[in-house]
């Protein structure tokens, strides 16, 4: 369990490391005082990437004390987290195709009812209610077009 | 300048232009509770409406809305750990941890009580500040600038309990500004190509992605309802009570956090953002207890409150001054005075005194009365967080990204919106930091430019630069937000050995 | 917004003016900001449209659109690709959202195969010192060894003003500083004043209210007359060549529209910029309406791409490396 956690961290900088040398490599393609300051930023982002990996792998080698549980997060189901990211992919997805007052009923209605396990009444109620609070509020009272959706359009 | 003060008091009395007052008021509220709406939207809305009024009357009704936006949006920062406007940012720290406690009513209590009062010490510095309005603006320059956006860097970047993440944290922000065309070289950076960003990432989708999104990807995860507690009673009105005799307690805190607020507000581009993050760092820094920042301490919710109210009095140093304005809810209100026949310069202040004091006190009555709405409504507006989070997270998402969407017609803003959601709740996850973040992001591009400046204007001699005065004073605070963490764990030590 | 033009109409009715009924617009017309609510265009779209939209027809309102990005070039970008059938119309910068073409960036629209409807507002730039100074004239600011301008980033209008006099000037040759990344016109002025340069240009509009204070000095003007009493043209003083420089405002349409089309939108424009309403309300707004017909409008943008042709080689970014 510790050692998972750890491996995490050990990841996360492993990434940040990455992305560092990634934008470095961009800053350089800036000419004159564009790549200026990303330059500078870009190798004091390393250093501290590489000082936070050194920290992570340091962490994993020697064992840990006990003394460090402490403050280690409650456990967390990766599962849920990628069903989260799923979701709001899918409603991502489906702003980007129909709009937003073709997506909101059904996303929310949707969303009630797979995750939510709500009644099919109290799933349509909330669902129609979103829609019409966004209805109301953004297209009566503001006057906005709201972006109908790329297979909406022309 | 007194009975121009009492003309301009009985002038807002007047039946026809409370109710204009009101009207601002109410669709600040509003619009300060939905994320992505805000100042800006609210006065680009009214605008067309007040083609057929006076000065006087437009200038009540803009005056309504800016007093009462931020206090609407600590009401979503609060409740949902989503700002309802930028500089309702910092007030999610330690608001929503006591949401999470089942405290949001000494939280609302003390935010609103802290607005209004700030808001009202903003008015005064501002009436202060007025006749010496030019002088202020004409003696901060680049030199100034660069300084003041790396003082707002280090301060808060010094204050981060895990140094080496909140600087991680900043360099991303910074690279996150960096994004779009930089018109002092004239080269497009990090856009792949992508036209949306031209103009460079937006602070309020990013805000919206990075802490209200992220909170519902959070929810999701780990389920419940937002607050925890069944304590009924600190909900009820007893718990605002609560929090108004809180905020009275530390009436340091607001009186620091609106000076800071009014002092920052006057920097444009700077705003209120920075104004409230700086003086939540201010606060944390200058505490002796400061465990409790950042899960709960009522400090940190007064402090940012206090000063995005003080800010509105600053602000409209530079708007009314020489016509710059310090924000785009500025920007639009600069539109509402040239509509009306003002036009803002050295000439305005001496020729429009009268129309002058009915913005303040305009500004004075809606923080005040925007107070009252909202602890009245609190009982109400709590219940939101009872709510079981199944139905909550969908809702909030969909209302933040249209919200996202509404600022700039942009479904780009969707998308950015979202992004952010995800790294901010991996960055929550594994403990990094986003309030510096955030910082580095509003201040990046300040400090970018402004460097750019100085070093042109002195021809690359920056030893000249020590000739600026304002550059000197800020360039010791920077020194100092650097030591200061030293000297408080020195003086501690001090004290641990002694006893 | 919706609500009082349609009572305008009616109104309009009411006293017995006639239109003329055309099959063109039957629905509402749109007239793309390219930039945020509040600003200059802004306000001229807006005391412009309603009137637009009477003499367009009896039914006809025409909605301001704000569509701002990229410096004005994503509103143009859409206008430029909307459908030519009438109902999508842009406000354009004159010279300003043709600079990135003529500096020779990509650009996704060409403004020369718009269809121009008619120009609105035209102001002139003035060259401007600190009030507190001794430049007096355009010599003795010639007479300077250090000269720093002070302008808004590259790209600007502003910035490309200023290079175009200095060249005019002769001042290139002593090599001057351009502080050029100012948010706004506004704060380089406030920079002016403050001493972070000694030189700057603007457009009268902007410096109007700080040559009125004394903040600040007029040297010169461009364009045949100038409205500052005492300050001479550019041509007066002898730079004719530097008359053209100038801003605009008009009203332009999609590439490829039908004659039949474009007669009627010019018709009703000029009759709109000629109606007292539309100029009691373009006086609230601060416009500086000098208006051009559709033809003329388009044969002017010809001409100002050939004057910023020539002086094509110190457009360049002044500090780009």
């Amino acid at each position: 369990m510790m050692a998972r956690r750890l491996n995490s961290g050990l990841v996360v900088a492993g990434l940040i490391t990455v992305c560092a040398v990634l934008v470095l490599v961009a800053a350089y393609s800036y000419q004159g005082i564009s790549g200026t300051f990303p330059q500078l930023v870009g190798w004091i982002l390393l250093g501290l990437a590489l000082l936070e990996l050194g920290m992570q792998v340091n962490a994993v080698i020697r064992p840990a004390d006990p003394g460090r549980s402490a403050d280690e997060p409650e456990a967390v189901s990766v599962v849920k987290e990628l069903k989260a990211f799923g979701w709001l992919g899918i409603l991502l997805l489906a702003l980007y195709l129909v709009g937003f007052l073709i997506s909101t009923p059904l996303y929310v209605f949707a969303f009630l009812r797979l995750s939510g396990r709500l009644s099919l009444a109290m799933s349509s109620t909330i669902a129609v209610g979103a829609t019409v609070f966004v209805y109301v509020v953004f297209i009566q009272l503001l006057k906005y077009k709201l972006f109908p959706g790329v297979l909406m359009m022309g | 300048m007194f009975d121009s003060i009492f003309t301009a008091a009985s002038y807002l009395a007047d039946g026809m232009n409370l109710l204009f007052l009101m009207l601002g008021v109410v669709v600040g509220i509003i619009f300060g509770i939905i994320p992505g709406l805000g100042g800006a939207t609210a006065i680009a809305l009214l605008l067309p409406l007040t083609f057929g009024m006076q000065a006087e009357q437009a200038i009540t009704l803009m005056g309504g809305v800016m007093g009462a936006v931020t206090i609407g949006g600590s009401i979503t920062a609060i409740l949902l750990n989503t700002p309802g406007t930028a500089p309702n940012a910092a007030t999610c720290f330690d608001g929503y941890p006591l949401t999470r406690q089942g405290k949001a009513g000494v939280a609302i209590g003390a935010a609103v009580t802290a607005s209004s009062v700030g808001g009202v010490i903003g008015a005064f510095i501002l009436i202060l500040l007025l006749p010496v309005a030019k002088n202020i603006i004409l003696f901060f320059g680049p030199p100034a600038y660069f300084m003041l956006a790396l003082l707002g860097l280090t301060a808060l970047t010094a204050a981060s309990s895990n140094l080496l993440r909140g600087l991680i944290g900043a360099c991303l922000g910074l690279f996150i500004g960096f994004v779009g065309y930089d018109d002092l070289g004239g080269v497009t950076r990090y856009t792949g190509g992508v036209d949306y960003l031209w103009d460079g990432l937006s602070i309020v989708p990013v805000l919206i992605g990075l802490f209200a999104i992220a909170e519902m990807l959070k929810l999701y995860v780990v389920g419940g309802s937002i607050a925890k507690s069944d304590d009924a009673a600190s909900v009820g009105v007893s718990g605002t009570f609560e929090g108004i005799k809180a905020a009275f307690r530390h009436f340091k805190v607001i009186l620091s956090g609106s000076v800071i607020g009014s002092v920052i507000g006057t920097v444009p581009g700077v705003g209120g953002t920075v104004a409230s993050f700086l003086s939540y760092s201010f606060t944390v820094q200058t505490s002796k207890d400061k465990g409790e920042f950042g899960k709960g301490d009522i400090r940190g919710v007064i402090a940012p409150e206090a000063s995005n109210n003080a800010k509105d009095g600053g602000s409209l140093v530079p708007t009314l001054a020489f016509g710059i304005p310090g924000s785009a809810e500025m920007a639009l209100f600069l539109g509402v005075l040239v509509l009306h026949g003002m036009d803002p310069g050295p000439m305005l202040l001496l020729e429009r005194e009268f129309t002058i004091f009915v913005l303040i006190l305009a500004l004075l009555a809606a923080t005040v009365a925007s107070g009252i709405i909202v602890l009245l409504t609190a009982r109400y507006l709590i219940k939101v967080t009872y709510i079981d989070s199944s139905i909550l997270i969908p809702s909030v998402i969909v209302v933040s990204l249209v919200g996202a969407y509404a600022l700039h017609n942009s479904i780009g803003d969707v998308f950015a919106a979202a992004f952010f959601g995800v790294l901010g709740y991996l960055m929550h996850r594994f403990d990094y930091p986003r309030i510096t973040l955030v910082i580095a992001l509003v201040l990046g591009g300040l400090m970018e430019r402004n460097y750019f400046q100085t070093s042109l204007m002195y021809r690359g001699d920056w030893s000249k630069a020590f000739g600026d005065t304002p550059f000197v004073i800020l360039l010791g605070l920077v020194v100092l937000a650097l030591l200061m963490p030293v000297i408080s764990k020195a003086i501690k030590h001090k004290a641990g050995q002694k006893a | 917004m919706k609500l009082t033009t349609k009572i305008l109409s009616v109104l309009c009715l009411a006293m017995g003016l006639s239109f003329n009924a055309h099959a063109f617009p039957d629905e509402d017309v749109s007239i793309v900001i390219p930039y945020s609510p509040g600003g200059g265009f802004d306000r001229a779209v807006r005391a412009f449209a309603p009137q637009f939209g009477e003499h367009l027809g009896a039914d006809v309102t025409v909605l301001p659109r704000n569509v701002p990005g990229a410096g004005g070039r994503r509103g143009t970008t859409m206008v430029y690709r909307a459908d030519p059938d009438g109902y999508t119309l842009g406000v354009i910068n004159l010279p300003g959202f043709a600079l990135p073409r003529i500096l020779g960036e990509p650009a996704e629209y060409d403004l020369r195969e718009m269809s121009w409807i008619g120009r609105l507002e035209a102001q002139t730039y003035v060259l401007l010192v600190s009030g507190s100074s001794d430049i007096n004239s355009v010599e003795d600011l010639q007479a300077l060894d250090e000269i720093t301008f002070t302008a808004t980033g590259y790209g600007s209008t502003v910035l490309a003003a200023t290079q175009i006099v200095a060249r005019g000037l002769g001042l290139q040759e002593k090599d001057p500083i351009y502080l050029a990344g100012y948010a706004g016109t506004s704060d380089s002025l406030v920079a002016l004043v403050r001493g972070d340069g000694n030189a700057a240009m603007a457009p009268v509009s902007s410096a109007a209210k700080y040559v009125e204070s004394g903040d600040l000095r007029a040297l010169a003007v461009t364009g045949d007359t100038s409205p500052f009493a005492g300050v001479p043209t550019f041509a007066e003083v002898g730079y004719p060549e530097l008359t053209p420089l100038d801003l605009q405002r008009a009203i332009a349409g999609p590439p490829g529209m039908d004659a039949e089309l474009l007669k009627t939108l010019r018709d009703a424009f000029n009759k709109t910029v000629k109606d007292p309403k539309f100029l009691e309300a373009a006086q609230k707004a601060r416009m500086d309406v000098l208006p051009l017909d559709g033809e003329a409008t388009a044969k002017s943008l010809e001409e100002a791409f050939e004057f910023y042709e020539k002086f094509k080689a110190d457009l360049k970014n002044p500090n780009a490396l």
